[in-house]
């Protein structure tokens, strides 16, 4: 295969192939008549040809040379063929590797391609979660296509953040509902809970704010979700928690420590 | 050419491109896994329900229906469980808060939802149990 590789890039010229496949044309000393060197006699006047035999071996040296060039050629191409694939995988992994590392850049570009492509479908989505106060459904669909910074997503943003925020905290009371009661471990799960709980008011204060660009303020619509969120966690922290009516009304307000306290306090006195 | 260095080239060439190959499929797999995230299976959302993490089991629906992966029948039933959990869970706030015409609403809803769990029907109790224990 090497060969006819070297054949395609490297074609003999065409006076070479001349002088090995056609013999020189000469002409005789004695008649003048033209006829090929490698005759022994000329054809015409039988003339006997000195040069003949001396043609004959040079042609031959210069064939076996031709074709140990040839081969020479042949194996250095080979050799270097050989080198460029193994470079040229070399390449291919490092490039691997660093596309690896790299690989959410693709993921987000892909994401970014579906989400303007059928933009219309996520935001009557959004539109339909909201309208029905299927937050967690919101937050995954926010979190899940990334759609956080896109311009025609934007006004969702605020009630996306507060929805994300929700849902860690849903998870983790869920949790507590199916999990044993107050054991060490709880502790440690509630003030965790306790943490994302604060995140949830500031999240529900400052982003109110946050990306008001360039559409100046949030539609109602939306401020009035995120304070159905706001009481659908208010209910559930209430109903996981036992903790009164009375005592739920001033939650927002309460330092975190008391918050833990309140939280304690009803859920032990209903143990 | 050198005997030996064709050899080893051959040699390297091969190793190389296995690892590309196997690089090359690890980068498939993680970009499919950054846009769908990773794969739901049965086993662990049966295992959910035997356990009760019903936590666990709303988290992996809810990534399962974003990325719209592909349900078999079992998991359309633990879909349903999820559903209901979470349905439940909306009516006892309902009750707590005296909002009847919302309660009656998630009732009929949870009727329905709990047709739906097929051979995972022992679940509707066991979440009606652990719910309805809570209430005040």
């Amino acid at each position: 295969m090497t060969q006819s590789v070297i054949g395609l890039l490297f074609p003999l010229q065409n006076h070479t192939k001349y002088y090995i496949l056609k013999e020189i044309v000469m002409n005789c000393k004695n008649c003048g008549a033209p006829f090929e060197n490698n005759l022994s006699k000329c054809p015409y006047c039988q003339t006997p040809n000195p040069e003949a035999d001396k043609h004959k071996t040079a042609i031959r040296h210069l064939s076996g040379e031709i074709i140990r060039t040839r081969q020479k050629l042949s194996e250095t191409t080979e050799k270097y063929v050989r080198i460029v694939i193994l470079c040229v995988l070399i390449i291919l992994i490092t490039s691997t590797l660093f596309a690896i590392s790299r690989s959410w850049e693709f993921a987000e570009m892909i994401t970014r391609h579906e989400v303007t492509a059928n933009r219309r479908t996520y935001l009557s989505r959004l539109e339909q979660y909201e309208s029905e106060d299927d937050f967690l459904a919101l937050a995954a669909l926010y979190d899940d296509k990334w759609l956080y910074g896109i311009d025609d997503f934007r006004k969702y943003e605020y009630i996306s953040s507060i929805s994300s925020a929700y849902q860690s905290i849903y998870y983790q009371i869920v949790s507590f509902l199916d999990g044993e009661h107050w054991e060490n471990e709880n502790r440690q799960m509630l003030l965790h809970l306790l943490d994302n709980i604060e995140y949830y008011y500031e999240t529900l204060e400052n982003h109110r704010y946050s990306f008001l660009e360039p559409y100046g303020t949030y539609d109602q619509v939306h401020l009035d979700a995120a304070e159905r969120v706001t009481e659908k966690l208010e209910d559930l922290l209430q109903f996981t928690f036992h903790i009164s009516a009375e005592d739920m009304k001033n939650f927002r307000e309460l330092p975190t420590t008391e918050k833990l306290l309140l939280i304690e306090r009803s859920f032990q006195n209903n143990e | 050419m050198n005997k030996r260095f064709r050899l080893i080239t051959n040699i390297a060439a091969a190793v190389l491109a296995l690892f590309f190959l196997l690089l090359a499929s690890m980068l498939f797999r993680q970009i499919s896994e950054d846009l769908n995230g990773y794969p739901v299976d049965e086993e662990q959302l049966l295992f959910a329900i035997e356990d009760g993490r019903y936590s666990d089991l709303v988290r992996a629906c809810r990534r399962m229906e974003t990325s719209n992966q592909k349900m078999t029948k079992t998991m359309e039933e633990c879909y349903a469980v999820s559903n209901y959990f979470e349905t439940a869970l909306d009516y006892q706030l309902a009750l707590m808060n005296n909002d009847e015409q919302a309660a009656e609403t998630l009732k009929k809803k949870l009727s329905g939802l709990a047709g739906d769990m097929g051979t995972l029907s022992y679940a509707k109790d066991e979440i009606d149990s652990l719910l309805e224990n809570r209430d005040n």
